[in-house]
């Protein structure tokens, strides 16, 4: 007689049991889900930030002009040469998505330009003897990144968009040949059908570093 | 006291069941598990009494079990129909009988040690 209702009682316990962890489970993923008003409250305090941080960086290559203007500015050897706006001979790059219709089956992923594409270049231009560069008027210095942000790619923090132009002083021909060699990186690029035009110019002007402070941790060190 | 054993052993079999198992419960569903999990305890803890009663019956056990559980689900899905949170019933209604049942429970199993 103990056992008849201890079977089915039990049963239901289980069943209890069951659900009870379980929706205690889901309970706690829904709390832990970021809703989304959090997320465009986020997007809007992002964008705000990002405009003001926009303008101060104006506001320190203006300031920084005047100083130099002013006759304060440190002496130009102790400079790091991304101090100012540098011009000379170069050559000038547009690169942009590529403008073919996609075919069926084809990877989209192939038609943008990637961060590493960037990369590829800018690492040619140095070999090639390149001695400033600057894409979409972002200078690239020592801890310059170019790294993948979603559909950006970030230079010195700030995010740039295609159509991307590069400017590098150097030898035209040099950095011409460089980039046009058999296999390169122009070959590669239009392969995929990203559209790349070179033009050499007798005057690139590359514009001086506005990020944000670049050296907080180094200083000067009293070797060579 | 010997008869709590095997529901607890239960109870604990299905939470660690439940704990361990990736099952999850879509989000449009919670509010009808939270009544099966009412109808569920309501079943057992009726079934406890009973059978400290003596009176337990199988029949009436399964056939209260699934249409209590039935009813509360068609009023949950009813209520969502007519946008009127018909649940509130069912979750009235399971409550006050928990309370009941409890209560009884607990003067049955007072009573095997005290005499009141």
């Amino acid at each position: 007689m103990q056992r008849d209702w201890q079977i089915p009682v039990t049963l239901v316990a289980l069943t209890v049991g069951l659900l009870l962890s379980t929706q205690f489970k889901s309970q706690a993923d829904i709390r832990r889900s970021v809703p989304s008003r959090r997320v465009e409250d986020l997007q809007v305090l992002l964008r705000t930030t990002e405009e003001i941080k926009d303008n101060l960086a104006k506001e320190v290559s203006e300031l920084r002009l005047q100083l130099r203007e002013q006759g304060k500015d440190l002496p130009q050897k102790q400079l790091p040469s991304w101090w100012t706006a540098l011009k000379g001979p170069g050559i000038e790059i547009h690169i942009d998505d590529s403008s073919k219709p996609l075919k069926k089956g084809e990877d989209p992923n192939t038609a943008i330009v990637h961060n590493d594409d960037l990369l590829r270049l800018t690492n040619e231009l140095r070999s090639g003897g390149s001695e400033a560069i600057a894409i979409n008027d972002q200078r690239l210095i020592d801890s310059s990144e170019i790294a993948c942000a979603g559909s950006t790619i970030l230079v010195n923090r700030s995010r740039i968009i295609p159509p991307f132009v590069v400017r590098a002083i150097g030898d035209q021909d040099t950095l011409d040949a460089a980039l046009r060699m058999r296999g390169g990186i122009v070959d590669y690029l239009q392969f995929y059908g990203i559209q790349v035009t070179i033009s050499k110019k007798a005057e690139v002007v590359v514009p001086m570093y506005r990020g944000g402070n670049a050296l907080k941790l180094a200083k000067p060190a009293d070797r060579p | 006291m010997k008869g709590f054993l095997l529901p607890a052993l239960g109870l604990a079999a299905g939470i660690l069941i439940g704990a361990f198992t990736p099952l999850s419960i879509p989000p449009g569903m919670t509010k009808y598990v939270a009544i099966g999990i009412l109808a569920a305890l309501d079943t057992g803890l009726g079934g406890i009494r009973s059978g400290i009663e003596n009176k337990f019956d199988l029949a009436v056990f399964i056939s209260g079990f699934t249409f209590n559980t039935l009813l509360a689900a068609g009023l949950t899905y009813t209520g969502d129909l007519l946008g009127i949170d018909l649940y509130f019933a069912a979750i009235v209604v399971f409550g006050v009988r928990l309370f009941e049942n409890l209560a009884k429970i607990r003067r049955l199993v007072l009573g095997r040690f005290w005499s009141l």
